[in-house]
């Protein structure tokens, strides 16, 4: 018997209050979709958290069984029987996956957007298929995920990209990444111009403006230290940021070549720019919403509709702590395309649960890069440097 | 306004022979090619076989050890006496000669290291002059045959070969290949189906022949009834393997598909079997990621079952065939297998396969199969793929004849005197 038929589950509707609990409909599965966002994002202990996400992924497994063809077909055929009894009895799919299908559980009619990443390293884009109301829950996650750390009111906002990037006619992850965060600013200001070059009269004119007050800025990692900082340094300037909160993403794999980790990074931001608040988040473009956010201790932490599960790269088994693995990504937010559990192709180490010390409950970790890109050899090889002309 | 023209050989770099130089290659077209299968050309080869196998940084790569052995004077010789072409033919008043084309421009594939140096041998020997252009992404083998050119047509008894042979390198995009076409008599194409086409589509000499080595995949024939021991086993997994290990398994010519005759009972063991050997060399993270992402790829089709085998290769059975299968699959041992399972004869299963071959399928590789049925096979009008048909454990020998091209008549020209 495959994995998603356990009919029975528990759930807590109260804190430490278990009763069994299905979800057999959508709208149930909504409403109690509806309860978990109520939840503190990172106050739950992983029992109480499990309790409340299990039921969630569990009917989200069974709705793509349902109406996803190909989701079924690889279910039936992975050879996972038993019951699920924790989260990390739910399968898994390969995120390349979604480089290669079209993974939906809706019809066209409902397709809302559709999303296409190209990462770093592969010329084929992702494509992620969202709905009005899968779309919703991924904007409202973020927002209750990113009030956490960046309160409720709307900052004055620099962006550390430049605005071609939103003006181009293709829904880029980054575009949307940026899109999504705007949402959380005001005065949007675009800090680089059309040719990635710090923009300086503007961000000049930026700091004075707010000056001693909080400001958020947002960029992708790679972006902000190639075209930000970087320049900065050579320029031998430096900028008042002193209230600024920094938010980035996208990775380290091209800092690590530079030997840059995320304390030189910091380091490095706060001596040109005074911004001592610094969070890095993990997140992905096939799970948009549930994103990873760094503590003050510097650690990723799992929110509470989403977690994280450490697997041996070879068994594919759980790690323990302080194991590097595999990281296999939870969300519960997607009904529109099976990508409630998927196994990533980034190499991580789960460092703790409960106990950080910055006082968040939950599942803590961090991410140690990519897994080595596999060459594509051979006669077939249309990607990497052949004779092009 | 005067508009300056870029000098389009400033982005390219002589890999060998290193004292040349750009404006040496620039050259390379106003010199007269030589006869075919010259003393000259023989003494360099079997040099260059020699070195090949006495080498002992190349004992390392079986892929460059095969070169060398291919190299040895007495098969060379074999092919040359088994080219017509090359055969003064005098049938009464009748009276033929073989002559070279003239400058031959080869484009090599990027990863499978070795495979451009036979077509540029079978070049050399119709009496060429000869420029490759290297794919620059770098593999040790690569460098290593590189390094073996340049001491060899270092040597002055070599110097009308190294003036002729030039091996480059230049950015893709680049002008270069405009200018070179423009010489060439002849353009050797290896690549994927994009980047030949884009090749081809460069505008050359009018009478330039193109000989394109484009995407194939190759297939083995299995015949399951004639696995009934431990023995027989070992020895089609050791053949299998051989044809699957060198290049990671992504040689046109390794195969990534397997029809399965007959009796399945050995399919499991056999598998494992060559599992074993691959658990020495093909088992990074990165491979045994892509095993799974292969695997669920093929589930998601609804025409595949669980993995037979998966572990450090992928073995999984298919029902069909669908072009994406092919695309998905990323090398690093991993087999399709479709089974062919009937309770008919093994004879009448071999026709059958007819319905499975596409144009795409270049080799095909036997375990246990009558010749006559392959030649049955083969012989079918409805059948455009299959280029090679030989016994399992020989898919990567090259022979002249390649993609069913004879690759050195098509590098020469006969000129009849009547």
């Amino acid at each position: 018997m495959p994995a998603f038929f356990v009919p029975t589950l528990l759930f807590s509707l109260f804190f430490g209050q278990y009763v069994a609990m299905t979800i057999s409909n959508i709208e149930q599965y909504q409403e109690q979709f509806n309860r978990l966002l109520n939840q503190p994002v990172n106050g739950l202990c992983q029992d109480q958290k499990q309790a409340l996400l299990l039921p969630l992924l569990t009917y989200l497994d069974q709705l793509h069984f349902a109406k996803c063809k190909e989701f079924n077909n690889i279910s039936l055929n992975s050879g996972e029987v038993g019951s699920v009894t924790s989260l990390s009895d739910l399968g898994y799919l390969a995120v390349r996956l979604f480089k290669h299908l079209e993974l939906k559980s809706i019809s066209d009619e409902q397709v809302f957007k559709v999303l296409r990443s190209s990462g770093t390293t592969s010329q084929t884009p992702a494509s992620i298929y969202l709905d009005k109301e899968t779309s919703s829950r991924q904007s409202k996650t973020l927002v209750k995920i990113l009030q956490q750390t960046i309160g409720k009111q709307r900052l004055p906002m620099l962006i550390i990209d430049s605005p071609r990037v939103v003006k181009d006619p293709k829904f880029s992850a980054r575009a949307a990444g940026i899109q999504g965060l705007m949402f959380f600013g005001r005065d949007h200001t675009y800090a680089l111009d059309e040719h990635m070059q710090p923009n300086w009269p503007v961000i000049q004119a930026f700091s004075e403006k707010y000056q001693d007050q909080a400001v958020l800025v947002f960029g992708f990692t790679f972006m902000i230290w190639q075209h930000f900082i970087q320049e900065l340094i050579q320029q031998g300037k430096a900028i008042d940021l002193t209230k600024g909160v920094l938010l980035h993403s996208g990775g380290w794999k091209k800092l690590e070549s530079e030997k840059v980790n995320n304390l030189r990074f910091k380091q490095i931001l706060q001596q040109h720019t005074g911004i001592k608040q610094v969070h890095n988040f993990y997140g992905m473009a096939e799970q948009v919403g549930s994103i990873f956010v760094e503590c003050t201790e510097g650690h990723l932490h799992a929110p509470v509709m989403a977690d994280v599960i450490v697997r041996d790269p070879v068994t594919l088994l759980p790690s323990p702590i302080n194991k590097t693995g595999l990281i296999q990504v939870l969300s519960a937010l997607p009904t529109s395309y099976p990508g409630h559990s998927l196994l990533t192709e980034d190499m991580g180490t789960l460092l703790g649960v409960d106990d950080c010390l910055c006082g968040q409950k939950g599942k803590y970790f961090c991410v140690q890069g990519r897994l080595p890109k596999t060459e594509v050899r051979g006669c077939s090889d249309t990607q990497t440097d052949e004779p092009h002309v | 306004m005067i508009l300056k023209r870029m000098n389009p050989m400033s982005d390219l770099t002589v890999l060998a022979p290193q004292h040349l130089s750009a404006e040496d290659m620039a050259k390379v077209h106003t010199l007269c090619p030589s006869q075919p299968a010259s003393d000259l050309t023989l003494r360099f080869l079997q040099s260059l076989s020699q070195t090949l196998l006495n080498d002992a940084k190349c004992k390392a790569f079986p892929e460059l050890i095969a070169l060398g052995f291919w190299l040895r004077s007495s098969n060379i010789k074999q092919m040359i006496g088994s080219n017509a072409s090359l055969q003064p033919d005098l049938r009464g008043d009748l009276t033929q000669v073989t002559k070279a084309l003239g400058t031959v421009l080869h484009f090599t594939p990027s990863n499978v290291d070795s495979m451009f140096v036979y077509s540029w041998v079978c070049s050399l020997l119709m009496g060429n002059n000869n420029i490759v252009r290297v794919a620059s992404s770098d593999s040790e083998a690569k460098t290593l045959l590189l390094s073996t050119f340049n001491q060899l047509l270092e040597l002055p008894q070599y110097r009308r070969i190294a003036e002729r042979n030039l091996f480059v390198s230049y950015p893709r995009g680049s002008a270069v290949t405009e200018h070179l076409s423009k010489q060439a008599n002849a353009r050797v194409i290896w690549g994927g189906d994009e980047s030949v086409n884009a090749i081809r589509s460069v505008p050359c000499h009018p009478r330039c022949r193109d000989i394109s080595f484009a995407d194939r995949y190759s297939a083995c024939l299995i015949n399951g009834d004639a696995l009934r021991n431990d023995e027989q086993v070992d020895e089609l997994a050791t053949k299998l393997w051989r044809d699957t290990e060198a290049h990671y398994q992504q040689a046109c010519s390794s195969p990534r598909l397997v029809f399965w005759l007959g009796s399945p009972q050995q399919q499991q063991a056999l598998f494992e079997r060559i599992n074993l050997f691959a658990k020495a060399s093909f088992n990074t993270k990165s491979q045994l990621n892509n095993h799974l992402v292969l695997s669920q790829l093929l589930l998601s089709s609804g025409q595949s079952y669980p993995p037979i085998v998966k572990d450090c290769i992928l073995a999984q059975s298919i029902n069909q065939l669908e072009p994406r299968f092919l695309d998905w699959h990323q090398g690093a041992g991993a087999y399709l297998v479709l089974g062919l399972v009937t309770n008919e004869s093994i004879e009448q299963s071999v026709e059958k396969l007819a319905t499975h071959i596409t144009d795409k399928l270049q080799t095909l590789s036997y375990w246990q199969i009558d010749k006559g049925q392959l030649l049955k096979l083969v012989g079918n009008p409805s059948i455009q793929g299959i280029d090679r048909i030989i016994p399992v454990g020989q898919a990567l020998d090259f022979s002249p004849n390649w993609d069913g091209y004879d690759v050195m008549s098509q590098l020469s020209r006969q000129v009849s005197v009547i």
